[in-house]
């Protein structure tokens, strides 16, 4: 049907009302208690209109749309009572909005603004409340309620949480939770969604929640912001809670082809800004995808993209993370590719670097034999040492990722005994099941997971007694907690904050001299200075020592490319080396990071080479229809307290022994229960926005 | 990531933003503008109306102050330590751009001075009508927030000529290529990256009232402890640190200062009430000035701001408060309730019951000053002192008005801590009399322009209340200054 | 009984003021707001009467307030709002000139709002004890010992201390007619 308002006509449909068609229709009435994804109310009068035969002003979210009605926003009659409202609204706000976190973004603003009205007639009054910082993620400012009650709304009807509501205070009334409850008691589920309706300053994400660096939507959903390949993680999780593991896994897949590997032996950046940490702790966000990456039933199959032959032929040498992910997705996009590796078996570090207690082979053969569906070819025990060379061989680009296989030693005395060893060579040689020889005692240098990694597989090789000694306080250590928690089940005696000052023995190894640290910093040239402690020193015998304290990339200095910091090449933002056609990713860039970071590496190498050989540069995957989330969440009672589920662990005496895998993945009713602790932040982001004047 | 093109980039739509975005629209520029915020306005929206000299209002009104004049008396009152130059244009524009506000349909109810000074002080710092207050939609009485009625009639103005808005989008860089600024990155809501593209970028963010990090850095406050700023959400100093990263040249920044309570908004009423010329001491229980003139927020901010700790205190009696309440303030003041102290006993005994921090009762001196932390024996010496000179009606110490001589004697006491308190940041960004952007040895970067608050280096250590309405004056001239120039440049470019 | 009944029930010794002022603030609407015009327009009319009531009432007062009825009455989303609205309409045209003699600051008529009443001392009852000076906490009483006491209305806050503090009742209140008294102390007649 058709409708006129203020002379315009416009579509409507049957059943809407006035102010619904009327924004469809791109004409703005002021409002403020109405909301897009609420049902109307018509508290606010705002947005009154006029009815062409018909006497005095109505509200147009209460009045339904009639075939030819002809309606006037701006009326005398219409005018007067919008004006009104908003005055008698003001007369009570605060008047000085400059102390307002939400000034600029707030709805109320606008539309004063929008009005130009001053409630200087009326009589003014305020209703002051303290502002309530003591709940988790939300703040509290209710001296700047106008009773709208869209929070109470969203909280009853649209997620049906049902904690907040109208009360009555000495001040007045205003929206709160009833009986003087937090909201945790309340049954609060944290979606935000009254935070996000909320057309003033009245109730706000709490500040440190709101980081300046990151955009609106970044905040709002932190895990997914802080996953270096912007997994949709709310979207997986919400599948593992509703059982559907092959939705989930499809999910995974459209960002990362290795979701059970990061599943095992992701450093989980997402984990440490989740939300829910906020309530009690993170969501097991990793260990969900393990879950839904174990119960893939592979329907994403189906849909995965193969875009036709382009007739260009890439090369990659190294068949790590990130070689193999920009393989992958070079594949999709048409182009011919071959990858090279030195070792007789794909994986780079996740092979020769990760402890098989951690990562088994059988689960890197599954996830890389399932990345060859894509279409490229894999050379083991091929070296290519020149991307020059394989340039004038006919590649149209090369990408190097050859990662950080050569471990480093400190220069301090001893360090040429033999016995003592470094990180990637033993975890290597254990690896193959070659190991280099073990004795009683082992003493392990580095704080970080790689260390943990040496420190555990020698136990495993059947040393006796295992040291760890760090530079770093415990708290300061690069190992995860859970890495250390887990190491000092098995019993590795750790000497965090200590300095390594010798490696004794004449002809062999015989043990390590270390000293406390009383502090330890980086001074302005980013120098590492250490204070110690006078007369700490003491003696750890040791028939092996272990160096963990960082790799390098072997062999960059022959590939002719500019390198930085060293052995490290260089690159520009688009990941393009000083040569031509060749581009590099991964840790021989950055130096050792995490496998997350190699493969959203991989990806931008992906989409920089593609561009570079005349593609678009998209490399997005659909691997799933695209469905709506319910906005309904219903009441979970005591959802704020749900403990975070741990799958189960192998006994520590038991695990120590052999290279069996040391964690299991989670049952699926434990990856349920898990998954249903998410407060789904990004349900919020699926509500409307309400359009300012300003934006028509 | 998204590719965009224009004439003229104008980085946030406040008021300095807006006033650039019309100029460069009216001279045939191609504008398109970024606003961090969902609304224009910026701080503006806050206030009441800006500066103008030599408007048709004022002629209208017989006020005859000349923009000469005006100068005169500006690089008096700051003694000719800021650029006479940027003054002098400011001024002989700002009538103008008052009659140019008003054929854009923005509506004033008159001039007013913002401070009338009492009589003995009036030859010094009494302030001039040149404040051009905004006339609220359908009439009424103006109050805070007035100058909304302009933003929305520029807002309207800009999008008639074309000027294109994106909201929500922050800017974080400004692309330079040799020497010169062409463009913008910026970053959308949902977090697409945008590269916008332009002949002149003009910078107008508003200052770092909302970064206690820079406000130390620069000015030596600590927000939240030395200083009680408003932190108008968003003026984190975008514009300063992108205008220095491209090679802007620095001028010292300060902040405008004014005096007010922490959290003022959940505390309005007292804020309100305590701003008397009743006893106001510093931390030793001194007085350091007469108190006749805290209607003054300058001087009096600035006299905060040299007392031990930069605190002070304001103390009545019961029997002033009894007055108060029975025949009004003796100040009032254009910001707080008229009827204010028939709210008082209200939100004192609220906030004393939720221990609201800076305000203390008690029934003896000795006990007031404990618990508001004022040296004891200094302050029941000071209000013997006091007391005295009201018995004998006159203050030999600073000669306060004798109409405000009562004193402090009936129980129970009534404190409150005063801190120095600030409207915002001013200034940071080098610039001349065309608002270019210049280089530390005063080299032009092409292309780049900076205007109002991130720009203004023109109020020397104070605001010049003096000409009142200048902050907002400053941001709607100097914009309107670039956007000109900035389109007279592409005619420059295209012919 | 409904408001509009209470109105037109109205006894004599009742004021329309302060019985009107009462009760608006005691209608479900105060503790309601759900919608605009129930919720602010009963604040607006609690701080306006409350205000006329306390000789703080404005000129435009009553305008105002008829503007604003008529908007609750045609805009309040439930019944209360629209009765409240209907109510103080209809007190306002049936005791227009209470209402005016309230905001013209001419006093209550039915002598029931405080600040319309002042206190005084009648010279021909006082015998200058000086009970009344004690018990006045404003010190509005001036006087001494075997002086006619009296009240100095500037500093009077009308709390009726005064008057029960006298065993001689020679305080007394009044309306609009006040009883003829010294201006300053005077010796006293009655010993």
């Amino acid at each position: 049907m058709k409708i006129t308002i203020d002379g315009k006509v416009i579509e409507a449909k049957e059943g809407q009302n006035i102010l619904d068609a009327a924004l469809q229709g791109d004409v703005f009435i002021p409002h403020l208690c109405s909301h897009p994804d609420l049902e109307a109310k018509g508290g606010c009068r705002l947005c009154s209109v006029e009815i062409a035969g018909e006497p005095g002003a109505v509200p147009a979210c209460k009045t339904e749309v009639r075939d030819g009605m002809e309606i006037t926003v701006n009326g005398p009659e219409s005018s007067k009572v919008r004006k009104m409202a908003m005055e008698l609204i003001l007369a009570t706000h605060p008047a000085d909005c400059t102390g307002c976190p939400k000034y600029g973004k707030c709805e109320l603003q606008s539309m004063y603004q929008y009005l130009g009205v001053s409630a200087e007639g009326w009589r003014k009054k305020s209703r002051s409340v303290a502002n309530d910082d003591s709940n988790p993620l939300v703040s509290h400012l209710f001296t700047r309620c106008v009773r709208c009650g869209r929070c109470i709304r969203a909280c009853q009807e649209l997620r049906g949480v049902k904690v907040l509501d109208y009360i009555r205070t000495p001040a007045g009334v205003r929206a709160g939770i009833p009986d003087g409850k937090s909201l945790k008691e309340a049954g609060c589920r944290f979606c935000g969604a009254c935070i996000e309706v909320c057309p003033t300053g009245s109730i706000m994400d709490q500040v440190k929640i709101m980081k300046e660096e990151r955009s609106y939507a970044e905040n709002i959903v932190p895990c997914r912001s802080a996953c270096p390949a912007h997994i949709d993680i709310p979207r997986y999780v919400r599948y593992v809670k509703d059982g559907e593991f092959g939705k989930a896994a499809a999910v995974v897949r459209e960002k990362v082809p290795f979701p059970e590997t990061l599943g095992s032996v992701c450093t989980h950046a997402c984990e440490g800004e989740c939300k829910r940490g906020e309530l009690n702790a993170p969501i097991s966000i990793c260990k969900l995808k393990r879950s839904a990456a174990a119960n893939d039933n592979g329907a994403w199959k189906r849909h995965v993209r193969k875009d036709a032959a382009t007739g260009k032929k890439a090369a990659v040498i190294g068949a790590g993370p990130a070689g193999l992910t920009a393989a992958y997705y070079l594949a999709k996009k048409g182009h011919e590719v071959t990858v090279f590796e030195k070792n007789e078996k794909a994986g780079g570090q996740c092979r020769y670097g990760i402890p098989a207690y951690r990562l088994p082979d059988e689960l890197l053969d599954r996830e890389i034999n399932t990345m060859l569906e894509a279409g490229f070819e894999l050379k083991t025990g091929v070296s290519a040492d020149s991307p020059k060379e394989l340039l004038a061989q006919g590649y149209d680009a090369a990408l190097v990722s050859i990662g950080t296989h050569q471990g480093t030693k400190l220069p301090i005395e001893g360090n040429d005994l033999p016995g003592v060893y470094v990180n990637a060579e033993f975890l290597k040689q254990a690896r193959k099941g070659t190991p280099l020889p073990v004795g009683e005692k082992v003493m392990v240098l580095g704080g970080g997971n790689v260390a943990y990694d040496c420190a555990r597989t020698a136990l495993r090789l059947g040393a006796k007694e295992v040291h760890m000694a760090c530079l770093e306080r415990e708290d300061q250590m690069t190992a995860t907690p859970e890495e250390i928690e887990e190491g000092r089940q098995e019993g590795i005696i750790l000497h965090a904050a200590y300095s390594f000052l010798r490696i004794l023995g004449t002809d062999k190894t015989e043990g390590v001299e270390i000293q406390k640290i009383a502090r330890f910093y980086f001074d302005e040239n980013r120098k590492a200075v250490t204070e110690l402690v006078e007369g700490s020193n003491q003696v750890i015998a040791a028939d092996q020592v272990i160096f963990a304290v960082g790799q390098k990339p072997e062999g960059t200095d022959k590939m002719e490319l500019d390198l930085t910091h060293g052995p490290y090449i260089q690159t520009d933002g688009q990941l393009h080396t000083s040569m031509e056609g060749v581009f590099a990713a991964g840790d021989v860039v950055t130096g050792t990071k995490s496998v997350i970071e190699a493969i959203a590496a991989g990806r931008k190498a992906a989409q920089q080479m593609d561009l570079y050989l005349g593609g678009d540069g998209d490399i997005s995957e659909r691997l799933l229809e695209e469905e709506e989330p319910s906005p309904y969440l219903g009441q979970a009672d005591g959802f704020a307290g749900l403990e975070r589920v741990e799958p189960e662990v192998a006994e520590a005496s038991a695990r120590a022994k052999d290279f069996t895998l040391v964690e299991e993945s989670m049952t699926c009713e434990q990856a349920q229960c898990e998954a249903s602790r998410c407060l789904q932040c990004d349900l919020r982001l699926m509500l409307h926005r309400p359009k300012l004047w300003n934006e028509y | 990531m998204k590719q965009m093109k224009a004439d003229v980039i104008v980085v946030a739509a406040g008021l300095s933003g807006l006033a650039a975005s019309i100029a460069a629209a009216e001279n045939g520029a191609q504008v398109l503008t970024f606003e961090k915020a969902s609304t224009t306005g910026g701080a503006a929206n806050m206030g009441m109306g800006p500066l103008g000299i030599g408007s048709r209002i004022q002629r209208e009104h017989m006020i005859s102050l000349t923009p000469g004049e005006a100068f005169r008396k500006h690089m008096y009152f700051t003694h000719y330590r800021v650029d006479a130059r940027m003054v002098r244009d400011y001024y002989f524009k700002s009538g103008d751009t008052i009659d140019w506000l008003m054929d854009m349909g923005v509506e004033f109810v008159g001039v007013q001075r913002a401070f009338s000074a009492p009589e003995d002080t009036r030859a010094y710092s009494d302030g001039e009508f040149t404040w051009h207050v905004c006339k609220p939609e359908g009439g009424g009485v103006p109050g805070p927030r007035a100058a909304t009625s302009m933003t929305k009639k520029m807002t309207e103005h800009a999008t008639e000529l074309g000027v294109e808005f994106l909201f929500e989008t922050p800017v974080s860089k400004i692309l330079m290529e040799e020497g010169k600024a062409v463009g913008v990155l910026a970053k959308t809501k949902e977090g697409e990256e945008i590269e916008a593209r332009a002949n002149s970028v003009i910078i107008a963010t508003g200052g770092f009232g909302d970064n206690p990090k820079m406000i130390q850095e620069e000015t030596g406050y600590e927000f939240g402890k030395t200083i009680f700023n408003f932190a108008i959400p968003g003026m984190k100093g975008d514009g300063l640190k992108m205008a220095w990263e491209a090679g802007a040249g620095k001028e010292p920044c300060s902040m405008e200062l004014m005096y007010q309570l922490p959290d003022n908004m959940n505390h309005f009423i007292l804020d309100g009430a305590f701003r008397q010329p009743c006893l106001w001491v510093n931390r030793n229980g001194e007085r350091f000035m007469p108190e006749d003139q805290i209607g003054n927020t300058t001087f009096t901010g600035n006299a905060i701001t040299a007392q031990p700790g930069s605190i002070a205190f304001s103390i009545f009696d019961s029997k002033l408060l009894k007055k108060y309440k029975k025949k009004g303030p003796d100040i009032v003041s254009h910001v707080h309730p008229h009827d204010l102290y028939d709210h008082f006993d209200e939100q004192w005994e609220r906030d004393l019951a939720e221990g609201y921090e800076p305000i203390v009762q008690a029934d003896t001196i000795e006990e007031l000053a404990e618990k508001a932390g004022i040296d004891v024996e200094g302050l029941t010496a000071q209000i013997e002192e006091y007391n005295e000179m009201c018995e004998a009606g006159f203050d030999e110490i600073f000669e306060k008005d004798r109409r405000y001589m009562q004193p402090i004697a009936k129980a129970p006491f009534y404190c409150c801590r005063q801190n120095v308190g600030a409207y915002g940041s001013l200034g940071g960004v080098k610039i001349n009399h065309k608002t270019q952007v210049l280089t530390q040895d005063a080299k032009v970067i092409p292309g780049l322009y900076c205007v109002g608050t991130d720009a203004c280096n023109i109020f020397g250590d104070s605001y010049p209340f003096i000409l009142s309405g200048n902050t907002m004056g400053f941001c709607l001239n100097s914009g309107r200054i670039a956007g000109e120039h900035a389109a007279a440049e592409l005619d420059d470019f295209e012919y | 009984m409904s408001m509009l009944d209470k109105i037109n029930n109205l006894k004599d010794t009742q004021c329309i003021v302060d019985t009107i002022c009462k009760l608006v603030s005691e209608n479900e609407c105060a503790g309601c707001g759900k919608c605009v015009f129930g919720y602010e327009g009963v604040t607006q009319l609690q701080l306006m009467l409350g205000d006329i009531a306390e000789k703080k009432g404005k000129s435009t007062d009553l305008a105002q307030m008829q503007e604003l009825c008529q908007m609750m009455k045609s805009q309040s989303l439930c019944e209360t709002g629209e009765e409240i609205g209907a109510a103080v309409l209809a007190a306002i045209d049936s005791y227009r000139e209470d209402f005016e003699d309230h905001i013209g600051r001419r006093g209550c008529r039915a002598g029931v709002c405080r600040k319309f009443m002042t206190y005084h001392i009648l010279a021909e009852k006082c015998i200058g004890c000086g009970e009344c000076i004690d018990a006045c906490e404003e010190d509005a009483v001036l006087g001494k010992a075997k002086f006619v006491h009296v009240i100095d209305q500037k500093e009077c806050i009308q709390c009726g201390a005064c008057m029960e503090a006298c065993e001689e009742d020679a305080v007394v209140r009044a309306g609009t007619i006040k009883p003829k008294c010294p201006k300053r102390p005077i010796p006293c007649k009655r010993k």
